[in-house]
């Protein structure tokens, strides 16, 4: 049998994963190397709903890389592309509402997940305008009118 | 909205707001991931969002990680000239993934060049680190799709008759630089580093020889060397006789050493980065057939052969009914690129070690309604231009001395 890992979110509530999965997580990989995780591993800044979807996340992509590699023997010439199925699990997995989107980005940074940080990111930018970034990030506008026209002015080739 | 920003120990801002009940913060850790993973025209456009924001993204060590971290996701550059048009087109697509399942509709990614500069001019080099190099026998334009900017060098002083140019990238000192060389007569290679209050510097100790054509392009740049195939003049009694051989530019130190070809007689005028490797192609219709330089440490050349399990080059491909010609080798995951245009967009990925081929039609991009809505007149001439593993680059052309445009709009082909 497996190791097992055992997170504590930010409420207390335990999770107990494979080590396999835990490993995903750069930060929780040192922790292993290191033998550290004994009695559990406490997320102070992870909630119950956030950590729950992060492990889902790696979950699938240990089993879909466990697939990949079982498949590998299989030679079709102008075969269809494996990776499709992962990345519309991918894109279904991000269909959350901004606060869940938000804290999964600021969980994938935490724990360094390469993945799911590049996945959470694009999703959280793409299609944004400017307003729309400052009003999610709480970003105080810094710029003076004229200084904000001369900065679209310069760069008015990206706005188009 | 109640919003409170602080000063955090260690300078990183966090900013709060009360108005959800939560905070959510944006650490300047987190920002800089955030900016890094944004295509180029993103992170420009983001530059409106603060002055925080702003001088993130211009500085030259975001600059230098947001190249490396955009090369993890390559892009072939169709380059489409239609000089009768006056124009130029380069589209970008994504390498290996198809539209479809793309992050970023790359594809949408079309910028116009309606001005005379590249038009009359050949690529001289591939996509190195995001910028392209375009030039004829009297000038040098070093383009950046990414950023839309383009710069055509000052004139070469002392004058350069038959300009052969390439360019190089430094990863160390993470420097550009453009090497030019005489392709008539026997003079000093020139340097000129991309850069401000810049000059054409002229090279030292370089062996006289003449650059030769592959291709259209003279070089190949690979981890901050230049090659090129070259001849070198040597006198046999009361003639001159040439040796066919490699030219290597180390474009930190700026010093030139020379290889000695492959023998082989097959050779054929076309250099490859084969596994981060210089590798010479061979002319050979049912295979890939090149010679690797210093594999494995070893100053030596080794021959690779891969069959095709569909016609290789210059052939007829009965399944796709298109030509195929070897375009180059993903750098990350070392396939086969077949490209071509007929109709539309193909592009064939081949992966020589699992023996796998992915065939992407880009459809839309290249029928006539294409070419209509571009502008380009129908019947006029037009030749493609692939750069593989091109990587977008914020690098600013604005403080590099010569002539500057900002070339291009975008538009949208469907």
């Amino acid at each position: 049998m497996s190791k097992k890992i055992i997170f504590e979110s930010s409420e207390g509530e335990s999770f107990e994963v494979d080590e396999a999965v835990a490993l995903e997580c750069q930060t929780i990989k040192n922790m292993i190397e290191d033998d550290c995780t004994d009695g559990g591993i406490p997320l102070a800044n992870v909630n119950s709903a956030t950590l729950t979807k992060v492990i889902d996340y790696c979950k699938k992509h240990v089993e879909a890389a466990a697939a990949a590699e079982a498949n590998a023997g299989d030679k079709d010439i102008y075969g269809a592309n494996k990776d499709i199925e992962l990345k519309t699990w991918d894109e279904e997995f991000v269909k959350v509402d901004q606060p869940l989107l938000f804290d999964l980005m600021l969980a994938a940074n935490f724990l360094i997940i390469p993945g799911l940080l590049d996945l959470t990111c694009k999703t959280m930018m793409r299609g944004k305008t400017v307003l729309q970034i400052r009003e999610i990030f709480h970003i105080k506008k810094d710029y003076t009118d004229a200084e904000e026209a001369e900065v679209r002015k310069e760069n008015a080739w990206a706005f188009e | 909205m109640d919003i409170r920003e602080e000063e955090t120990g260690d300078g990183e801002r966090r900013i709060q707001s009360k108005e959800d009940g939560k905070f959510s913060e944006l650490t300047l850790d987190l920002t800089l991931e955030i900016l890094l993973r944004l295509p180029a025209k993103s992170a420009v456009r983001f530059r409106c969002v603060s002055k925080l924001w702003s001088s993130i993204t211009t500085r030259p060590e975001f600059i230098r990680s947001f190249a490396i971290q955009s090369s993890k996701q390559p892009c072939l550059l169709a380059c489409v000239d239609a000089s009768l048009s006056g124009k130029r087109l380069f589209i970008s697509l994504p390498q290996h993934v198809h539209p479809d399942e793309s992050d970023y509709s790359y594809v949408d990614r079309l910028e116009h060049c309606e001005v005379n500069a590249l038009v009359d001019d050949e690529p001289m080099s591939e996509s190195v680190h995001g910028l392209v190099c375009f030039g004829n026998f009297n000038r040098i334009v070093v383009w950046n799709p990414s950023m839309r900017q383009h710069v055509t060098l000052p004139e070469l002083e002392p004058r350069v008759r038959y300009i052969r140019s390439c360019l190089g990238y430094d990863p160390v000192s993470d420097k550009y630089k453009v090497l030019c060389i005489s392709g008539k007569r026997c003079q000093d290679p020139l340097v000129f580093t991309l850069g401000p209050q810049e000059s054409w510097r002229v090279t030292q100790n370089s062996p006289r020889h003449f650059p030769t054509n592959t291709m259209g392009r003279i070089g190949i740049c690979i981890n901050g060397h230049v090659y090129y195939q070259a001849t070198i003049p040597y006198k046999v009694d009361n003639s001159y006789e040439e040796e066919k051989l490699l030219m290597s530019f180390d474009v930190r130190y700026e010093k030139f050493s020379t290889i000695e070809k492959p023998a082989d007689p097959t050779l054929r005028n076309f250099l490859l980065n084969y596994e981060g490797k210089i590798a010479w192609g061979c002319t050979s219709f049912s295979s890939i057939r090149f010679w690797v330089w210093g594999e494995g440490e070893k100053q030596e050349w080794s021959l690779r052969n891969f069959i095709l399990p569909f016609p290789g080059f210059r052939q007829r491909d009965p399944v796709f009914e298109c030509l195929l010609e070897l375009k180059g080798i993903t750098h990350d995951t070392g396939e086969f690129i077949f490209a071509t245009m007929h109709d539309a967009f193909y592009v064939l990925y081949y992966d020589p070690k699992r023996e796998r081929a992915k065939w992407i039609e880009y459809e839309g991009i290249g029928d006539q309604e294409f070419w209509i809505r571009n502008g380009i007149l129908r019947g006029t001439y037009y030749s493609v231009d692939w750069f593989p593993n091109h990587s977008e680059s914020l690098m600013s052309l604005d403080n590099v001395p010569g002539l500057h445009g900002v070339l291009g709009r975008s538009g949208h082909p469907g």
